[in-house]
């Protein structure tokens, strides 16, 4: 039986779109990447209609791609042929919470940002906070094990995660983990869930922990004039024993740009930015730590240093560096320019030197170039404008990633940090197995995915081929 | 159609696909999820749209549904990081369609467009919006008009309609299909309407009249005033709209006035904004009747209040004055979305997709009860009309009336 006829009867009409306008939308995300116009999209209702579904799907082979928000930067979530896509958007309820134990379930359609406001009443939060955390959902998070400015003291993704349902690919539904933060219970398969891009399973509903909101937040802000100086200067800070909330810097493209669009201010004679946000359950305790921090980030010979607790400042700053991204974009020369988004990451340690080897490096491609990032992790976001219609373009922008992922690998770090592969990271995730001599992981990971899904319907093409 | 084109193309060219947008609009949870009722969606199509027009040189592609589900609330704006209105864009998206893709024109859409031309009002009714003042007393030698705009008074009959024919698709589409034929049968609109609406909708008004009385400021009223033409302009009908203007100002011209005292937030933006760019000689004082009260006569009452913000004031305007006197005589909570986030109340969706309209108003709504205040203010009559499910909803004037120090 055609495979619209069979889903037909166990969807509704509202939750089986086949017109071509209503299919249009699910075949970008915020990658480059075009996509197939999939033949059907599905938007089940509960976990019953998805089961189902890929029972449907496994039985007649036809490929699966599940998104939540469409907002993978590396075409994670682009449907590549005559396929199915799965909307889990309206898995969007919050289930439980339980303050004592620390954890919330919620469905894989929440956003982040909706979670964080609901947990935000009693509060607590969810720490892990991509900048997409206004669009992004759980489950599109928890499958790129995302990270965020807040990864320097929270960690990323897969700290946060103590369980899971999930949907297999023939349609069984079965959980991972559960509520407890101990277990020993053989392979840790919510770990293997996380960071595998929709390729083993879906994802429907996710026990996370949650953390009291701190709170007291003081916040620095330092201004060098060479990326090492800021890079000792944190560095010391971390040997002192802080552990920052949030540690970032931004080069001087970056500061223009929220100078131009933000009205942040920055020395003449300024390269680097540094953000640091210190915080206390005790406002005298803040206030010490703040002052000694600001006496060791001035040893480092700043241009200009300043420390706030402002609320409405610190809102500002804040803002301000969250729509660095936004403020870049105004300086495309084309409005249908895209912008790239390199993600490596190195031990904090080796930062400075990274920075200037993919400065050096980018003398060979000339791109104009925005260095941010979390310098309290070591993780740098390098972003370059490209044209997706042109090939060449394309491919010039493949060879930069990889060279900036060579300069990373060489200095012991990853070549994508909280992105996920996707599409386009996936002659990176080859290379940094091959540097690392390491290439049985690939077929390990084959191996796995064969386990999860031997027909291999989700999210086909993504990861490796 | 090419310059049509090429301001859709320069609108939605620079969208990056983040999906941020995605996240504030409230058509898409409203609509279960569908990925083209949703502002990226709307941006997505823009974009096929474009490429198939310079491909086939017409309109395939289905946008309907897509833009006449716009709230245009502007709320997408508000979160993009490349600055692009999806909100625009549907306006533009509809222009569009009345003049290039007929076929896919909103038949409830080009009925109202055709009344007010007509019959100057969208529903017929311009006599019967003039019932309410007909035992008030204005100065008839003032310069200022008070100029309703028709919003408050027909709020009782759209949303009388929206509950018995629009509806039922079955006497939805007789009904269309008879006042389509004949036209003059719009008029019996004026039998149809919602009674307890009606009641406060005109509580407002004398209120509004009443504290601008009480704060010395001298107006008149015509009951031969007509609709401003708002609808006619955001459901694409430009060229209509620009006629309509022009008839309008003619009107006011004729009737010798400087001032023009408003009243709603649509109004208020279709004569600020919009008028000066379609009739060169629009030259009369548009003023928010709020602007005019004397604060004085207010007095804070101990109550916790939470107040819906209508877009148009705080997107589309800048207009922030409801909420400085709101926070002067009340205990003032704001709802979750609120400020330039604030959230749509679903009315602009009532007249095309009804189910749309009352899951964004059932969302906001419960936001604002979440607030446990004592009294949900809205000021704008559509906002109040979407939001109205307990009694604690009032309108901005008639709070006020509450605050007076007289009272």
């Amino acid at each position: 039986m055609d495979i619209i006829k069979r889903l037909s009867k166990i969807l509704d009409k509202d939750s089986l779109l086949t017109k071509k306008e209503e299919l249009i939308p699910y075949s970008r995300d915020a990658s480059y990447f075009k996509g197939s116009l999939p033949i059907a999209v599905a938007i089940p209702n509960n976990v019953t209609e998805l089961s189902e579904i890929m029972k449907i799907c496994y039985e007649e082979e036809v490929p699966v791609y599940v998104r939540g928000a469409g907002s993978s930067l590396t075409g994670s979530s682009i449907p590549l042929e005559g396929s199915i896509v799965i909307s889990m958007l309206k898995f969007d309820k919050i289930l439980e919470l339980d303050i004592v134990s620390r954890y919330v379930v919620a469905e894989a359609g929440v956003r982040l940002e909706n979670l964080n406001a609901y947990l935000g009443k009693y509060g607590y939060f969810y720490p892990p906070d991509p900048a997409s955390s206004i669009a992004s959902t759980i489950g599109g998070t928890l499958s790129t094990n995302a990270g965020g400015l807040r990864g320097v003291m929270y960690g990323a993704t897969k700290e946060w995660v103590l369980g899971m349902e999930v949907v297999l690919p023939n349609g069984t539904i079965t959980q991972f983990g559960g509520k407890v933060l101990k277990r020993s219970l053989g392979y840790d398969l919510t770990a293997l869930m996380i960071g595998s891009e929709g390729t083993l399973a879906i994802i429907t509903k996710a026990i996370l922990k949650i953390a009291p909101k701190p709170k007291f937040v003081g916040r620095i802000l330092a201004y060098y004039d060479s990326i090492e100086k800021a890079g000792e200067a944190v560095a010391k800070i971390k040997e002192e024993g802080f552990t920052p909330l949030m540690a970032e810097f931004l080069d001087r493209v970056s500061m223009e740009s929220i100078k131009k669009t933000k009205g942040i201010i920055y020395p003449e004679n300024a390269n680097v930015m540094l953000i640091i946000d210190l915080v206390s359950f005790e406002e005298k305790s803040l206030n010490v730590q703040l002052e000694y921090a600001r006496q060791i980030l001035s040893s480092f010979s700043p241009i200009q240093i300043k420390v706030t607790t402002d609320p409405l400042e610190m809102e500002r700053i804040y803002l301000a560096r969250k729509g660095v991204f936004s403020s870049i974009l105004l300086e495309r020369e084309r409005p249908d320019q895209y912008m790239i988004t390199g993600d490596i990451v190195v031990p904090p340690s080796k930062l400075p030197q990274t920075l200037r080897e993919i400065e050096e490096c980018n003398k060979n491609f000339g791109y104009k170039m925005s260095l941010l990032g979390h310098i309290g992790d070591g993780n740098v976001h390098i972003l370059i404008f490209t044209d997706p219609s042109d090939e060449k373009e394309i491919k010039k922008a493949e060879d930069f990633l990889l060279e900036t992922g060579k300069i990373s690998l060489k200095y012991g770090g990853s070549v994508s940090a909280e992105h996920g592969i996707g599409l386009e990271k996936k002659k990176l995730l080859l290379q940094e197995f091959q540097y690392k001599n390491s290439t049985i992981n690939i077929e390990l990971m084959k191996q796995i995915k064969r386990v999860f899904d031997p027909k291999n319907i989700l999210n086909r093409g993504k990861l490796f081929d | 159609m090419i310059e049509l084109i090429e301001e859709i193309e320069r609108e939605a060219s620079k969208c990056i696909n983040c999906g941020f947008c995605d996240s504030v609009c409230p058509t898409l949870p409203a609509s279960k999820y569908k990925g083209h009722i949703s502002a990226r969606g709307r941006v997505n199509l823009a974009n096929n749209l474009i490429k198939e027009i310079k491909r086939k040189d017409r309109i395939e592609l289905r946008i309907d549904e897509s833009y006449y589900s716009c709230l245009l609330c502007y709320a997408c704006q508000e979160v993009c990081p490349a600055s692009i209105n999806a909100g625009k864009i549907s306006e533009l998206g509809r222009r569009l369609i009345v003049k290039y893709a007929k076929n896919q024109q909103n038949k409830i859409a080009k009925l109202i467009a055709k009344n007010i031309m007509k019959y100057k009002d969208p529903l017929g009714l311009k006599y019967e919006c003039s019932k309410w003042a007909k035992d008030l007393s204005f100065d008839r030698n003032s310069k200022n008009l008070l100029f309703t705009g028709h919003m408050y008074q027909l709020m009782a009959h759209s949303r009388r309609i929206e509950e018995t024919i629009l509806k039922r698709k079955n006497i939805l589409n007789i009904s269309f299909s008879l006042v389509d034929r004949f036209t003059f049968l719009i008029k019996i609109s004026k039998y149809f309407y919602n009674k307890d609406i009606k009641v406060e909708m005109e509580k407002a008004l004398e209120n509004i009249v009443k504290l601008l009385k009480i704060s010395g400021i001298d107006f008149r009223y015509e009951p031969d005033e007509p609709y401003p033409g708002t609808l006619l302009l955001e459901l694409g009908y430009e060229e209509e709209f620009a006629e309509y203007a022009r008839s309008v100002t003619n009107y006011f011209n004729e009737k010798g006035i400087e001032k023009i005292i408003v009243i709603d937030p649509h109004t208020f933006e279709i004569l600020k904004v919009h008028y000066p760019k379609y009739v060169n000689d629009f030259n009369f004082e548009v003023i928010y009747y709020l602007d005019l009260l004397d604060a004085k006569q207010f007095k804070k009452i101990e109550k916790e209040v939470t107040y819906h913000e209508p877009c148009h004031f705080v997107r589309r305007l800048n207009y922030t004055k409801p909420m400085s006197l709101l926070n002067n005589v009340s205990r003032l909570t704001l709802p979750l979305h609120s400020g330039r986030n604030t959230m749509c109340c679903g009315g602009p969706a009532a007249l095309f997709n009804k189910e749309i309209s009352d899951d964004i108003a059932e969302r906001r709504y419960k936001e604002l009860e979440e607030t446990k205040a004592s009294y949900i203010v809205t000021a704008c009559p559509i906002c109040f009309v979407n939001l109205y499910k307990s009694k604690n909803v009032i309108d901005l004037s008639s709070f006020l009336n509450l605050t007076l120090k007289n009272e």
